[in-house]
């Protein structure tokens, strides 16, 4: 472990000068005395050339798309291109305070009003909001409007249905504004039929059903061949869809999630439209909705008016998700990608982000067990059960990947699959890359037939074997001061 | 095409091995009658020279204010950030990883949350902090949804001047939390009502009661160390929503009793970015660690001796818990974070007094040139207040007018009041950062003058 910057902090080692300042009294004379600070805080003393080194240094000790290849599933975890990076830090949009009048912002807003268009095409939706803050903020937002919407037309549907295979976010969100949250289990194509969701909504009360949490393709990365049918079934006891669009990548110019029949969607923007991870954040989950959720929007959105762009309050809003406008210089990003790439291109990065998936499923599928086995769209997943009987699972597999240099896929998810190994490699990899890949893993499966146990060998990993147990046990979170450490 | 590397070539022989003829066939599977017919109507891509030249005209649809002619601040401010915080959050390591599952390999990142972590806990004075909600806002909103999980109790406090906002993040998230949120008035002085709070503690199902420090109209409340004394006798949980830089001067939340304490982060590093990306700082003490929502970075043993970093209670988040989580969070705001965590490295211990003194000394220097100002007066004259203080028009019709004339100067003067606060027509709340010099000041109060006079 690196020291902390905390333990690099010299006394007197960093000066940092404000212009014209004259506050030389140790205490503020402005702060009531019961609440007044009295000696500093015990923040690090770093001098600029050492922070640098050490930030540095810490970058160096992290894997990412532009270290190598990051196929994990779900993730969506293509180039990020520097174009976006470079627009989005200009003073233009970076500078500019919320609080300016809508006059001094008509570049914002006009940027903000195109991608509302844009998304509502890519998703066959007929109206967009850009502020959640992610996917998950999203999902959120869809059940808070639905909850909306069934209290507009006097109704008190309280169940929503989730397949087997969705994501955590999915029943989180779900539970989070007040639904009750009930499984649906998957056919064994891994698919979703109407005749399971009919039984499951005719048990718990058709009228009780407030609607489905879906993602198309799946999570199994397979397309869903009865959407339309669940879509019509659910709107005629009165129900609602909601598309979850982390998976949107594999579709963008053939299919849209309002074509299936979905009411609402959320984009993730960080996913789909490259505008990084950013190690964990900041993303962007706009939430697109049919023309009767339209009033239920949270606000503001943006709308044309007579002298430009302003923001509009939707007439039975369910209110503010986040503060201002949303993650706006994400916003920022996906729109430089989505101009850079056009109609065309979208179709394109759809069709390259499937071919490249089927090409690596076809390469390991007699290797490895797959047992949704079937064309995939953007993703598959692959299990290690045939692997686990010779005493090697999932996450050995993924910690030797880390060991040669790839990052690892997806592993434990979707539940439904034992030892899951979810690969997504993303339109923006080679055949090259991909066939580098496809090779270790096949190298695998034959050194964990000959030697299970030399196989778990990561001679190239410095830190291995992080004891989790002993850290959910005993949680060690934060740097403590010498001093209060005496106390 | 841009950022496909594949050629025809690559695609022939793939599709060869997949059986298939043409890249569109990969498709087949998709039923027919769910299939787009014809084309999306976007417009076709651009070349990268293009492309920099279309938002460069955007761009320039927009007015940027000198940053330290921004007097308005409401939970965004403009304070200074030295060019390294940027060049070093733009390690493209960093902002070009996933959230740091695979700890092997992620190390920096999770190094970088844990000093956030530890950051986070000094200027808070808690003990835990999550690696980041998504603003200040949704934090608040994820320490009332804690503070309910931990009481069992159903009643929320809030102070009339909690950031609007906040407010209205909380009321749309009630939707479905089903809480029974209460404001407390305040007198005619601005002074959170006492015999209001004791009254709602008397019924005994009240689960937190929230403070801002500064409060929104940017003084402190009254008696702070009362309220929160009220409020724990009571069984109620303390939620302190704080300025982050307001700690370089006071005593942090946790000196004056927060159980839970929230922070937009913004100020620490981040540009105003017409108000995203935001820092959502939330923290509380060891004994609620298990009902924090979001991840925690943890510091554990490894081979060979070695120590590390991992993403730990894992237990709490929803990819294990699915529908009994803590919270739905996923993607959070890591590299915000990460940006902050170097920004207060930067700053050093220094620079964040210093700043703190600044902001402070600014905004009392304005207020009293202002005071001799004629046609305006201070909404509440005798509260303590640190870089932000609300005045009023004695004339509320002028004050469309003069920030009009003002903003015809280059001065983002003040945020309007009237909208989220009736009884404060004609005010506006002006805020002040390290980045004003008396000079600077001078010339504002001057423009205002004239403005007014005008
Ligand atoms: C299928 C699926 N749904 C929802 C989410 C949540 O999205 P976010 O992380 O943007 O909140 C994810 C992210 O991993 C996902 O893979």
């Amino acid at each position: 472990m690196a020291k902390l910057i905390f333990e690099k902090s010299r006394a007197g080692s960093k000066r940092y000068d404000v212009a014209d300042f004259t506050g030389l009294e140790p205490e503020s004379p402005f702060v009531p005395e019961d609440i007044r600070r009295t000696g500093p805080l015990p923040l690090p003393e770093v001098a600029e050339v050492d922070v640098v080194r050490h930030y540095t240094a810490l970058s160096r000790n992290n894997f990412g798309v532009d270290v190598g290849f990051y196929p994990l599933g779900s993730c969506t975890m293509k180039y990020n291109p520097k174009v976006n990076e470079e627009i989005a830090s200009l003073p233009e949009w970076a500078q500019l305070h919320p609080e300016q009048p809508v006059e001094t912002t008509q570049g914002a807003l006009l940027l903000m009003h195109e991608l509302q268009y844009m998304l509502a095409e890519i998703s066959g939706m007929r109206a967009v909001s850009l502020q959640p803050a992610a996917g998950a903020h999203g999902e959120l937002t869809g059940m808070l409007m639905f909850r909306a919407y069934f209290n507009d037309v006097g109704e008190a549907r309280k169940v929503m249905i989730v397949p087997d295979s969705s994501h955590g976010t999915n029943p989180a969100s779900a539970t989070i504004a007040g639904f009750k949250v009930v499984h649906l289990e998957s056919d064994e194509r891994g698919m979703v039929t109407v005749k399971a969701l009919k039984a499951l909504c005719e048990k718990h009360g058709e009228g009780n059903i407030g609607g489905i949490m879906m993602t198309n393709p799946n999570t199994l990365g397979v397309f869903e061949q009865e959407v339309k049918e669940v879509a019509e079934y659910l709107h005629s006891i009165g129900a609602l869809l909601y598309y979850d669009g982390a998976n949107l990548n594999a579709s963008l110019g053939y299919v849209r999630p309002g074509d299936m029949g979905f009411d609402q969607v959320h984009f993730n923007l960080h996913k789909t439209f490259s505008t990084p991870h950013g190690g964990g954040g900041p993303g962007s989950g706009p939430v697109g909705v049919c023309e009767k959720l339209k009033p239920f929007l949270p606000y503001p959105i943006v709308e044309r008016t007579d002298s430009g762009f302003g923001f509009h309050r939707p007439e039975k809003s369910i209110g503010r998700m986040k503060l201002y406008f949303g993650n706006f210089l994400v916003l920022v990003k996906a729109l430089v990608y989505l101009r850079a790439l056009g109609r065309e291109g979208l179709k394109r990065v759809a069709e390259n982000a499937v071919l490249n998936a089927n090409y690596i499923q076809e390469r390991l599928k007699d290797a490895y067990d797959i047992p949704y086995y079937q064309r995939c769209m953007h993703e598959f997943v692959l299990s290690a059960a045939r692997q686990k009987k010779l005493g090697v699972r999932a996450l050995d597999i993924a910690k030797k990947l880390l060991n040669d240099g790839f990052h690892a896929p997806t592993i434990y998810f979707p539940l439904i699959v034992p030892e899951a190994m979810m690969i997504e490699p993303t339109e923006t990899e080679s055949r090259e890359t991909l066939d580098a890949f496809c090779d270790a893993m096949l190298r695998y499966a034959r050194e964990i037939e000959e030697d299970p146990e030399k196989f778990k060998e990561l001679p190239n990993l410095r830190i291995q074997h992080l004891d989790e147990v002993a850290a959910a046990r005993n949680p060690v979170v934060r740097w403590v001061p010498e001093q209060s450490k005496r106390e | 095409m841009p950022y496909i590397p594949n050629t025809d070539a690559d695609r022939s022989e793939m599709l060869e091995l997949l059986g298939l003829k043409r890249t569109e066939d990969i498709f087949d599977v998709i039923p027919g009658h769910v299939r787009l017919d014809g084309d999306l109507k976007l417009p076709e891509g651009m070349p990268e020279s293009e492309l920099v030249e279309y938002f460069d005209y955007l761009g320039a649809a927009n007015h940027v204010f000198p940053a330290r002619r921004i007097l308005a601040g409401g939970g965004v401010y403009a304070h200074f950030i030295p060019p390294v915080v940027k060049e070093l959050a733009h390690r493209s390591e960093m902002y070009s990883s996933y959230t740091p599952y695979q700890p092997e390999v992620s190390q920096g990142m999770l190094q970088a949350i844990f000093e956030y972590q530890s950051f986070v806990c000094l200027l808070t004075g808690m003990d835990a902090s999550n690696a980041s909600s998504y603003d200040g806002a949704t934090a608040l909103m994820d320490a009332v949804l804690m503070a309910h999980n931990i009481t069992r109790k159903s009643r929320i406090l809030l102070p009339r001047f909690l950031n609007p906002q906040f407010r209205g993040v909380i009321e749309a998230n009630n939707l479905g939390m089903q809480l029974e949120l209460m404001t407390l008035p305040v007198d005619s002085k601005g002074v959170l009502e006492r015999d209001a709070l004791s009254k709602e503690l008397t019924t005994d199902d009240v689960a937190a009661l929230v403070l801002q420090i500064p409060n929104y109209l940017g003084f402190y409340e009254e008696g702070i160390r009362e309220l929160v004394k009220l409020a724990h006798d009571a069984g109620a949980l303390v939620i302190m929503s704080m300025y982050p830089f307001v700690v370089g001067v006071t005593c942090t939340p946790g000196e004056l009793g927060a159980d839970i304490v929230v922070a937009e982060g913004q100020p620490l590093g981040l540009p105003p970015s017409y108000g995203g990306p935001n820092l959502g700082c939330l923290a509380t003490k060891m004994k609620h660690i298990r009902q924090l929502p979001g991840r925690i970075v943890g510091k554990t043993p490894a081979a060979f001796d070695r120590e590390g970093f991992v993403m730990t209670l894992q237990a709490r988040e929803q990819h294990i818990r699915r529908e009994k989580a803590a919270s739905n969070i996923c993607t959070n705001q890591a590299l915000a974070a990460l940006q902050a965590t170097i920004y207060l490295s930067v700053i050093g211990k220094d620079g964040f007094h210093k700043i703190a003194r600044k902001c402070e000394e600014n905004a009392h220097y304005a207020a009293e040139q202002l005071a001799a100002v004629e046609g305006l007066h201070p909404a509440y004259p005798v509260r303590a207040f640190f870089n932000e203080f609300a005045v009023v028009f004695d004339d509320p019709a002028r004050l469309v007018p003069v920030r009009q004339t003002l903003l015809a100067r280059d001065w983002l003067a003040g945020v309007p009041l009237e909208d989220s606060f009736r009884e404060l027509a004609g005010g506006m709340l002006l805020a002040f950062t390290e980045l004003q010099t008396r000079e600077i000041i001078d010339e504002f109060v001057r423009d205002l003058k004239e403005a007014l006079n005008g």
